[in-house]
């Protein structure tokens, strides 16, 4: 390494070489918690987009993890009607090469009847693993998609 | 309150052209849809809807997409799409395969031609 640094030139002095390692710190997951409003998605993609940046993704995998979640979080927002004011939370987190996303809200909609499947086709088109768990208290679904670049440790 | 995303419409070889910019998403594919309906004439060969300068697109716009094609399907408009290869948009539509159903163009010029191609001179 000394050599192609100094040409294999003589040196009138000492030659060290430092060598130095960036790490940064572990990225926080993030959480969000927004009404179950048209509005909330043009936050939730601001937000996404700065933090799946961050975490070292592409504009390409910034984009389409975004309209995946975005779409979970569509269909949220599509079932959330009643009385009470509806809220969903979103969790995104990084696993090692993968990013994993969760939107979770307290209603109990049926996926396919939302939007005739094409919001799941887009999710599952876009995303490695695509899972739904719909239960009593509520809806949870879960994405994950590995990125081409090592996660920060 | 969502902004409704950039909408602008001019007639070119008989052919509606609406260039879309912004996000389309829940909030405002709709509106959009209304907007764009109105718009096109009975006596249009066709839409060209231009999404060059849209950054953002999900499930409701594709299906706005979708309606629109059938609209004008009842009619016997032509409708092209107008997406850079380059667009992230792309492979979303993709995905759900629009392509399959509208065709979709990299250049605006090349979506007229076959506009005016398809339709003859009358």
């Amino acid at each position: 390494v000394l050599d192609a640094l100094v040409d294999g030139a003589p040196t009138h002095d000492d030659v060290a070489l430092l060598v130095l390692q960036v790490t940064p710190l572990r990225q926080q997951p993030l959480r969000l918690r927004l009404p179950a409003v048209p509005p909330s998605l043009r936050f939730l993609r601001r937000a996404m987009n700065r933090w799946l940046i961050e975490a070292g993704a592409d504009a390409e995998e910034a984009f389409q993890i975004t309209v995946a979640v975005c779409e979970g979080a569509a269909n949220v927002i599509r079932h959330a009607y009643g009385p009470q004011e509806a809220v969903f939370e979103v969790e995104i987190a990084r696993d090692n090469r993968d990013v994993v996303a969760t939107v979770r809200d307290s209603g109990r909609w049926r996926p396919r009847q939302v939007d005739g499947g094409r919001g799941i086709t887009v999710m599952r088109g876009l995303m490695a693993a695509v899972e739904f768990d719909i239960s009593s208290t509520g809806t949870t679904v879960r994405m994950r998609r590995a990125l081409r670049r090592e996660a920060v440790r | 309150v969502n902004p409704i995303p950039g909408l602008e419409f001019n007639t070119q070889a008989a052919a509606v052209v609406a260039r879309m910019s912004g996000e389309i998403d829940l909030s405002n594919a709709d509106e959009l849809r209304r907007r764009v309906l109105e718009a096109v004439p009975n006596d249009a060969k066709g839409l060209v809807v231009d999404l060059s300068a849209v950054t953002f697109l999900d499930s409701a716009g594709i299906a706005l997409l979708l309606d629109i094609a059938e609209r004008l399907s009842y009619r016997l408009q032509r409708l092209r799409i107008v997406v850079p290869p380059t667009s992230l948009l792309r492979p979303v539509l993709n995905i759900v395969g629009l392509d399959q159903i509208v065709p979709l163009d990299d250049r605006m010029e090349h979506a007229l031609l076959q506009i005016q191609t398809e339709t003859g001179d009358d």
